[in-house]
């Protein structure tokens, strides 16, 4: 009677290892899981980094929007002062104003538009 | 114990119905929310067509304003030529400087006006958003305002690079003229690609506007038809302005006579101090 009990002890306890162990791999499988998800969500919503232009503010949504905001601006404010004919010509061809509605087309998608 | 249920059920019965019939507390006080909601938001659309209608004010007063300063202007430079045909180019020169003080001092005044109305619009940017965040989500809401933002820096910034232009071959002109040559063909051209600088910035304004009633509109897809039409017509102005210059600068270098005497390295780097 007394092996009986122990031997149905023996088998209790190891099925209580075999419990924990269980719970151990399912949370370890759980956490592995949390941080894999999480490390992809944020790869995915880290915008491009900006390039940052001395001079030109830039408003924080746009920069994160459009990250080549400061750039845009910096083409369309440089610009020299001399009044030589040939320094205002080659400013003057220089003035990249051919994309000024470039992001109409943007809102556009944004809006489920064709 | 069956006829107690049965009981109970027959006096629980008008309890159901008049909960059925009436609304919960909870529910009538959603509706409230609900209708102060409707009301702000309608308010708030008011005083936006209000906003609107005095944006439109504003710019016609900007637009008469403009054009008394650039007419003012052109009178003194025409009185300045004859007045000041007999002195010899020093002393042209050193008159020339003060009479672009006063015309730079008015044209830089009514600059700080444009900026200030420019601002305006960047400063209404989250009434904006919450506005579009209603019919189009968080998401789509902040990149719109962000792209039309963009949008309207550029333009502004590509007005702005047209006008220090426009001072940069007014310094030019001045200097030609002050060493006798006739430029009153160039000053004319000047004046029209000013007028189109001017036409291009109040477009500019009217596309904010129609943006400013997007973001209020029950259907912001339709409304946008119409901010875009506005767009493409201020970046068309920009460029007329932009091909008026070029036109000047192409005339100037036509002018083989002008050109060459004084498009000297010793005037790079000079700060134009013209104002017309």
């Amino acid at each position: 009677m007394d092996t009986v009990n122990q031997q149905s002890g023996g088998e209790q306890k190891s099925q209580t290892v075999w419990y924990v162990v269980g719970v151990v791999v399912v949370v370890a499988a759980l956490v592995a899981l949390y941080y894999l998800v999480t490390s992809r969500e944020l790869t995915s919503i880290t915008p491009p980094v900006p390039e940052i232009v001395p001079g030109i503010v830039i408003d924080e949504d746009v920069a994160e929007v459009v990250p080549t905001a400061a750039q845009d601006l910096q083409a369309l404010e440089a610009q020299g002062t001399s009044d030589a004919v040939s320094s205002i010509e080659s400013d003057l061809n220089a003035s990249g104003i051919e994309n000024l509605d470039k992001e109409l087309s943007d809102i556009d998608k944004e809006l489920g538009l064709p | 114990m069956k006829n107690m249920l049965i009981a109970g059920t027959v006096a629980l019965l008008p309890v159901l119905a008049l909960a059925t019939s009436t609304p919960s507390v909870g529910e009538a006080t959603r509706k409230d929310v609900r209708e102060v909601k409707k009301q702000i938001q309608q308010a708030h659309r008011e005083f936006k067509k209000e906003n609107i209608e005095q944006n439109k004010v504003l710019r016609q007063e900007v637009r008469e304003k403009r054009s008394a300063t650039n007419e003012e202007a052109r009178t003194k430079r025409e009185a300045f030529r004859t007045e000041k045909k007999d002195l010899t180019p020093d002393e042209r020169r050193f008159e020339r400087v003060i009479f672009n003080k006063e015309i730079h001092a008015k044209r830089e005044a009514l600059r700080v006006d444009i900026h200030e109305k420019r601002e305006a619009f960047h400063e209404e940017k989250q009434e904006r958003r919450a506005a579009f965040k209603e019919r189009l989500g968080e998401l789509r809401a902040k990149h719109i305002e962000a792209f039309f933002t963009h949008m309207v820096r550029k333009i502004e910034a590509a007005i702005d690079r047209l006008e220090k232009l426009v001072d940069r071959i007014d310094s030019r002109l001045d200097k030609f003229e002050d060493n006798g040559k006739d430029v009153v063909q160039f000053r004319t051209m000047m004046d029209g690609a000013r007028a189109k600088i001017a036409s291009a910035e109040d477009a500019l304004g009217s596309a904010k506007d129609a943006f400013d009633a997007m973001s209020l509109s029950e259907d912001p897809k339709d409304a946008f038809a119409e901010v875009k039409r506005l767009v493409k017509d201020t970046a068309e102005k920009v460029r007329e302005a932009h091909r008026a210059l070029t036109q000047v600068i192409n005339s100037i270098r036509g002018t083989s006579e002008l050109f060459g005497v004084l498009d000297d390295d010793s005037s790079e780097n000079s700060t134009s101090t013209s104002g017309e």
